[in-house]
């Protein structure tokens, strides 16, 4: 990993223990970065908004979503996202906690990475800090 | 001698005073009585010839004026003496010359005679003597009284009419026969009347006419029709002749006839005639000798002579010389009186053709009986030979039907009977045909033979005619009539064929089916559904009350199809389509479909169902079927699967719901456990356990209620599963238990079957989960899966030899959240049992376990084949 900036994550998760074991498992796995956490569906696409409307466009290296979120969906959150003028292209990766046949369509077809169901033991868990690390080198590749 | 004669010879005698002898001798031989006398009338002479034609001798110079004998005039009336003719001659009176008088004799006798007087008159004129001649008219009047007693006599016996009619038609004399002609009663009746009134209306001038013809002078003939006093008519010849009446004028003597029988006759014969002429058959008549002596148009036609070709030659100028010996045999039995009847031969065409003939001859006889000649009727069969076998047939269908075939004339007349008329009606053709066909109708159904009749004659049909009608024994016949006219090849109406169907029976069957589909309909008028019944064809012929009271239809004012009306738009073809494949493959039919109720205007639904009820035979004679409304059960059943599919839904996300929680506390108890479990004491360390323990129960807890929600989400299978994979995958799942446990599992060979391959699992993974589980910790644990068929099920018994189950609970057990132990004891949901009953319910199967405390137990569970 090259040495540089660190990687902007956004992070749509209601669920204060969920926030905080993705925090573990980023830190578990040095992924470096700045996550900024949404708890709302709401919030979130009003970030976007902010966002894609800046000038400067600010960097989004990485979208997490959790799809069940209050007042608008992740689903909301993915079609927003895709239809910025400067974020369509940024991984997403998804999160539920619903087996993955009920998510997993609504996933592709707004372009997910990756789809993460959350699981009930620990080390699962800190699975996600190395999927996290895996999509952010292709994008850097990708993107030099 | 005549008048003027006599009285030359008068003045001659009185002349001479008859002195002269040679005068003298020849006036006494003269044959003519003369007398004279003076002028007082005295006589003073007399000849022979007078005292002969008087009878006496008379008194010379004493008897007057004549010789004193009686005379009468023609009307019998006495003239006195001194006003007979001579006297009135001496008084110098002018006596009229020709009067004819009678004398009567001394002895009573009477003669005719017609007196010449003449009176003898001196120089100066001075009457001096008369001299009278006497003709004897006697014969001459004899005669003529003869002639008009013979007159009368004729008239009055003639058949004949015979009338005198005056100039202006007033009728003067008409005869007995004429009287009885015109229908009057005595001759006052029409004597002295106007004979123009009896005249038919359209003849009464052209008769004027001829009257005055007549009195003019002519005579003439005339036909004419009278109509009597009494009213009837007839027709007359007349032969008149003017006659000169009396008083001067002309008149009408005619003689009449009445000829109304012969103008039939004529008719009849003109009528005959036509027949014969106009008949197909050939009709000839012959003398006994053979000679040809009449001929018709279709002799004409058929053996290609004409009639006047024909007449008068020998009839063998038709018969071929093969044949001749036909004839003196046929002569011999006509001479004999006999009748030749369809004798069938072969005859010669004036072309030499050969021709195939039935011959009908019969002989002919005059007015005394004997034979004169022959009729012979000849028929061309060369066609009916070939038609006569298909009239064989028809005659033999006739015979062998079982419907009576009669026919009869347009009067009502028998004329043909066959043989199941006779079994039905019990007359023979012998007894029945002349009858009248009354002879079978029950007097109080007379009325109707006119009817009949009346109908026939206008051409028309009567068909199913369902009447009583009434056997030679009495006993009465129910029949349906079915009535054709018979027309001739002209179409004219000439009788009628008449199909008699003893129908008897079939009203017996009739009223009791009636009586039969009566209490049906008051059993389908009961019932809570629409009850309908349908034809073989599926046209439906019936519904009971129920049924008219939803829809509102009148009874009859919709036909077969009305159900269609009222039927759902969506459900309609998918209902025609099953209802019209069930009628045609005879199999029942079952489906729910939306009818229109009226009442509430809204569609309810209905599961409509059908059966065939067969005959003996099994054919298919009556589709019964009733529509059952199913609305609220339809929609209890909504309402249900709405609440199913709410409560899935709701357990399907409570259940996830329910795990994020659970998540939490696991990750973060095995965190803290982890992370800080060698720096808490001991009884810290024992909580966290704890924790984590419960979080791990309420996982399985969510799992197993997960698995037992989306048991209802089911699909039909689309293919069978292999119960032996399912076994092997639950087996695969349970893996760790049985190596743990050390069990021994067994199964037979198990079949593939229409369920769904995870739901098999399901239970058999429960099952022997179960069994592992509740194992006896004094034995090691076996289990055995076994099968068998059971009808239309695979029964599946799962057995143990575990701690078995108190039969007190056999049956809570397979109860949601069911628990016979602690989870101390036993850990469990007590979900798994349910999910197993749940599947087997969802293939209408069923389960139940057969076990006692501490014996082991047995699971069945039965599954569609």
């Amino acid at each position: 990993m090259v040495e540089s900036k660190p990687f902007e994550i956004l992070l749509a998760e209601d669920n204060p223990q969920d926030a905080e074991l993705v925090r573990m498992a980023l830190k578990e796995h040095r992924v470096d970065c700045a996550l900024r956490v949404i708890p709302d569906g709401a919030q979130a696409i009003t970030f976007l908004d902010t966002l894609d409307a800046n000038p400067k466009s600010p960097a989004l290296d990485l979208l997490l979503v959790d799809m069940n979120l209050p007042k608008r969906s992740g689903e909301d959150i993915l079609k927003r996202l895709r239809s910025t003028e400067h974020y369509a292209r940024t991984p997403v990766i998804v999160m539920s906690g619903l087996p993955a046949e009920a998510v997993e369509e609504k996933a592709t077809r707004h372009a997910a990475t990756v789809y993460f169901k959350k699981p009930l033991t620990l080390d699962e868990f800190m699975q996600l800090g190395s999927i996290v690390r895996n999509v952010l080198e292709r994008k850097t590749r990708g993107a030099a | 001698m005549t008048a003027a004669g006599a009285k030359a010879l008068t003045a001659f005698v009185a002349g001479g005073h008859v002195e002269n002898s040679v005068i003298r001798e020849m006036v006494e031989a003269l044959p003519v009585a003369i007398y004279t006398t003076d002028a007082e009338g005295r006589l003073t002479y007399f000849n022979a010839a007078a005292v002969k034609l008087s009878g006496r001798v008379p008194e010379l110079g004493t008897d007057r004026w004549c010789v004193t004998w009686k005379i009468f005039l023609p009307d019998g009336t006495l003239l006195p003496h001194d006003q007979c003719p001579m006297a009135i001659a001496l008084k110098g009176a002018e006596v009229p010359t020709g009067i004819e008088c009678i004398a009567e004799r001394p002895d009573g006798s009477r003669f005719w005679f017609t007196p010449c007087p003449a009176v003898v008159r001196d120089a100066e004129g001075r009457i001096i003597g008369g001299i009278n001649l006497l003709m004897d008219i006697t014969d001459r009047k004899n005669a003529e009284i003869e002639a008009s007693e013979q007159f009368r006599a004729i008239i009055e016996t003639t058949p004949e009419c015979v009338k005198i009619v005056a100039p202006d038609g007033t009728l003067l004399f008409m005869n007995a026969p004429g009287l009885g002609m015109v229908g009057a009663s005595s001759a006052e009746a029409v004597i002295g009347k106007n004979v123009y009134d009896l005249i038919a209306a359209e003849d009464r001038d052209r008769f004027r006419e001829f009257n005055e013809r007549i009195c003019r002078g002519e005579k003439s003939s005339l036909e004419f029709d009278i109509v009597g006093l009494t009213g009837v008519r007839r027709q007359m010849e007349t032969h008149a002749a003017p006659l000169r009446h009396v008083d001067g004028t002309t008149v009408q003597l005619a003689i009449t006839r009445d000829i109304t029988d012969r103008k039939q006759g004529d008719r009849a014969a003109l009528l005959l005639t036509a027949i014969v002429d106009s008949s197909d058959d050939a009709i000839i008549s012959k003398d006994l000798n053979g000679v040809i002596t009449s001929w018709n148009k279709s002799a004409e036609r058929m053996f290609g002579y004409t009639a006047a070709e024909a007449i008068g030659q020998a009839v063998t100028l038709l018969i071929p010389p093969g044949r001749l010996d036909e004839e003196p045999k046929i002569l011999a039995r006509l001479r004999s009186g006999e009748r030749v009847d369809h004798f069938e031969t072969i005859r010669r065409r004036k072309d030499g053709a050969l021709l195939e003939l039935s011959l009908t001859i019969s002989p002919v006889r005059d007015a005394q009986g004997a034979v004169i000649g022959a009729s012979k009727i000849a028929r061309d069969i060369s066609e009916r030979k070939l038609a006569g076998r298909s009239a064989l047939l028809l005659s033999a269908i006739v015979d062998s039907s079982d419907d009576a075939i009669i026919s009869k004339d347009l009067n009502g007349v028998i004329t043909s009977w066959n043989e199941s008329a006779e079994r039905m009606f019990g007359y023979t053709a012998a007894e029945a045909i002349g009858r009248p066909v009354t002879m079978l109708i029950p007097p109080d159904r007379l009325d109707e033979e006119p009817k009949i009749l009346a109908r026939l004659r206008r051409g028309e049909r009567v068909d199913h005619f369902e009447t009583v009608r009434r056997r030679k024994d009495g006993t009465l016949l129910d029949i349906s009539l079915t009535i054709s006219p018979v027309r001739d090849a002209q179409d004219a109406v000439i009788g009628a064929s008449k199909i008699a169907r003893d129908i008897s029976e079939s009203k017996r069957v009739r009223a009791a089916l009636l009586e039969s589909e009566a209490r049906f309909r008051q059993l389908a008028d009961t019932m809570p559904q629409i009850v309908w019944t349908a034809r073989p064809d599926g046209c439906v012929d019936y519904y009971n009350e129920r049924w008219y009271a939803f829809t509102g239809f009148s009874q009859d004012a919709f036909g077969d199809a009305s159900w269609e009306a009222i039927l759902h738009p969506e459900d309609l073809q998918k209902t025609q389509e099953n209802y019209y494949a069930a009628i045609k493959a005879g199999q029942p039919y079952n489906i729910e479909y939306r009818l229109m109720d009226r009442a509430e205007n809204r569609w309810r639904w209905f599961v409509g169902r059908a059966v065939p009820v067969r005959d003996a035979g099994g054919a298919i004679v009556k589709w019964f079927g009733t529509c059952t409304d199913i609305d609220e059960q339809k929609r209890v059943q909504d309402d249900l699967r709405r609440a199913n599919e709410d409560l899935e839904q709701f357990a399907f996300s409570s259940t996830h719901d329910l795990q994020e929680p659970l998540r939490s506390i696991k990750i973060y108890s095995e965190l803290l456990a982890t992370r800080y479990g060698d720096t808490v004491n001991e009884e810290a360390q024992k909580f966290v356990t704890f924790v984590r323990e419960g979080a791990t129960r309420m996982e399985m807890l969510v799992r197993d209620l997960l698995t037992y929600t989306q048991v209802t989400k089911f699909e039909p299978p689309r293919e069978t599963a292999d119960a032996n994979e399912a076994l092997n995958n639950a087996l695969a799942n349970l893996a760790g238990a049985i190596s743990e446990s050390g069990a021994k599992i067994s199964a037979e060979p198990l079949p593939s079957l229409p369920v769904h391959g995870t739901h098999l699992q399901q239970v058999f993974q429960n099952l022997i989960g179960n069994a592992i589980k509740y194992r006896s910790p004094e034995r090691q644990p076996i289990v055995n899966v076994g099968v068998k068929r059971q009808g239309a099920h695979w029964e599946f018994a799962v057995s143990d030899n575990g701690i078995g189950i108190d039969p007190a609970y056999k049956e809570n057990i397979f109860g949601l959240f069911k628990r016979l132990h602690t989870s101390d004891e036993y850990s469990g949901t007590g979900i798994g049992l349910a999910i197993c009953q749940r599947i087997v319910d969802r293939y209408h199967g069923r389960i139940w376990v057969e076990s006692e405390s501490g014996q082991g137990s047995t699971f069945r569970f039965t599954l569609p084949v």
